[in-house]
């Protein structure tokens, strides 16, 4: 499928920050922040945005696991009478595959803890700063500029699967690498299809160029407050120097891979 | 490789010619007489009403397959991985999810076939105008009294009832190559035996590890075996009636060969 010159641009500037949450993450894996805890930490941070992290347009923002309950409990009696099957089907399938995610790294936390220490409880897990800024970003995104914010929202969830991508290179270094390794492969897949599905239709929904304008720029701060979400998550790894810079374009950018994604660039 | 007990194994045999029964229902409906186009559709839309928000499979409440498992996710959502007494360990959560997703694929496969075949402009499927007929509400009946009078026993002989060893979809399935409807109910039934088939043998193999006793186990199979009478009648009417009274009263008799079980493929999802 070839794409527009527009949704070209708008991955053409998506790229260097997607990079930048990259490095947030394989600069964590060799970094000396790195202890037992800070995995812990980053662990029951991720299985709990897994859990019921809000701000990816789900139903009324109320979180990955109750958004799609909610809304497929009020769908019910409109199935196949104006909400398609297909549809409702996609909200299942959302239901399922987040809630997978999030006992993937529950498990992995629950396999490393120290004897005696209590396994995951994800109602507990404390919200960090930069997570509670990326989702109010994202909320606010799709409460002033409606569908487009939406689009922008769907568009950077996940940040192009960086996360998974550099677990997944940890396969081989034993222990609980090759735990967070096995985790993040589980969810890769399932991910970069979600991603897909973010950026496939951008092309069929008839936006003017003021909207995709208005799009890049949200895009732009949303995947901003990514990398810093990702650096708080992580404990850290990089300097706030490094993020300027980074932000600044002193990145190699992470290509989108066309081919995988079936996709011919413009 | 751990081996079944010999209760598991009785109430297999029990089993074993009542679901080959089901199983002569569906595979004499292919070339009867009786089958048409409408007939084709009328099963289709039958079966689609069992699997959009079917009950008595020990769901939530009785809600149904759809709203039973969604009604107890709400519910228990502030409970999963709580540590707690009252915690909901996220497996179950995961187990509920998973039967949701199954079961609305199944529905989904079933309804686009029936979309398919039927004649152009004809309305599409609306699922919350299914028909039931008499002797589904018969079988769902018995189920929910065997639930509520027997509580977990009587729960756990009804999902060993469920789907009766898959007869429906492996039948179906047989009707591949044959071109057109037959081709489409061909795929929808693979797609749905592929789901159901693992899950039905560790369930039944996993019975062992569940603690009941041999007075269970007992009580287990008087009440399988009418669940299992039950579906028999239930199918039959499903398909407009391929088989005569005179044939299910002997089946019903032992005047069959029952089906066969593959205990190596139940022994492995024990291992």
């Amino acid at each position: 499928m070839r794409i527009s010159a527009n949704l070209n641009r708008l991955i053409g500037v998506a790229e260097p920050l997607w990079a930048g949450e990259a490095e947030v993450v394989r600069t964590y894996w060799g970094s000396p922040v790195r202890t037992l805890e800070t995995d812990l930490l980053w662990l029951a941070r991720q299985a709990s945005k897994e859990f019921n992290g809000s701000g990816a347009a789900e139903f009324e923002n109320l979180g990955v696991f109750m958004g799609p309950v909610t809304e497929l409990l009020q769908m019910f009696p409109e199935i196949d009478r104006g909400v398609s099957r297909h549809e409702a089907f996609e909200r299942i399938e959302m239901l399922s595959e987040e809630f997978s995610h999030y006992m993937a790294f529950a498990d992995v936390h629950d396999e490393i803890r120290p004897a005696g220490t209590p396994p995951l409880n994800p109602h507990h897990v404390v919200p960090w700063d930069e997570d509670v800024a990326l989702n109010a970003c994202r909320h606010t995104a799709m409460a002033v500029h409606g569908e487009i914010g939406r689009r922008a929202t769907k568009f950077s969830e996940g940040g192009y699967c960086t996360l998974f991508r550099e677990g997944m290179r940890l396969a081989g270094r034993g222990g609980a690498d090759d735990l967070i390794a096995a985790a993040c492969g589980e969810i890769y897949d399932d991910e970069f299809g979600h991603m897909l599905s973010g950026i496939v239709g951008l092309d069929d929904s008839l936006l003017s160029d003021g909207d995709w304008s208005l799009m890049t720029e949200l895009v732009v701060q949303i995947l901003r407050h990514r990398v810093h979400m990702r650096n708080g998550e992580f404990s850290y790894p990089l300097a706030p120097e490094r993020v300027a810079a980074i932000f600044a374009g002193d990145i190699a950018p992470e290509r989108f891979d066309f081919e995988k994604a079936e996709m011919e660039p413009a | 490789m751990m081996s079944m007990s010999s209760n598991v194994r009785h109430l297999v045999e029990l089993s074993a010619p009542l679901w080959a029964g089901e199983a002569e229902v569906v595979r004499t409906y292919w070339d009867s007489p009786v089958r048409t186009r409408e007939t084709d559709l009328l099963l289709l839309r039958r079966q689609c009403s069992k699997e959009f928000n079917g009950t008595g499979i020990g769901e939530y409440k009785n809600l149904g397959i759809f709203v039973g498992p969604l009604t107890e996710l709400k519910e228990i959502f502030p409970k999963i991985d709580t540590g707690t007494d009252a915690g909901i360990d996220r497996h179950y959560a995961a187990e509920l999810i998973d039967m949701l997703k199954d079961e609305f694929s199944h529905y989904m496969a079933f309804a686009d076939v029936h979309d398919a075949i039927g004649e152009a402009g004809a309305p599409a499927l609306d699922p919350h105008t299914l028909e039931t007929w008499d002797e589904d509400v018969a079988l769902t009946g018995l189920r929910h009294r065997h639930n509520a009078e027997h509580g977990a026993l009587g729960v756990r002989a009804s999902r060993f009832t469920e789907g009766g060893y898959c007869t429906l979809f492996r039948e179906g399935m047989r009707l591949e190559g044959r071109g057109g409807a037959d081709d489409l109910i061909a795929a929808a039934c693979a797609k749905v035996y592929d789901d159901e088939f693992g899950h039905m043998l560790e369930g039944i193999a996993g019975l062992d590890d569940e603690g009941w006793s041999d007075n269970e186990f007992r009580l287990m199979g008087e009440l399988v075996t009418a669940q299992l009478r039950l579906r028999i009648h239930m199918r039959n009417a499903e398909f407009s009636f391929p088989l005569t009274e005179k044939r299910i009263l002997a089946i019903l008799g032992g005047d069959i060969e029952p089906e066969t079980f593959d205990f190596q493929r139940a022994e492995e999802a024990l291992a």
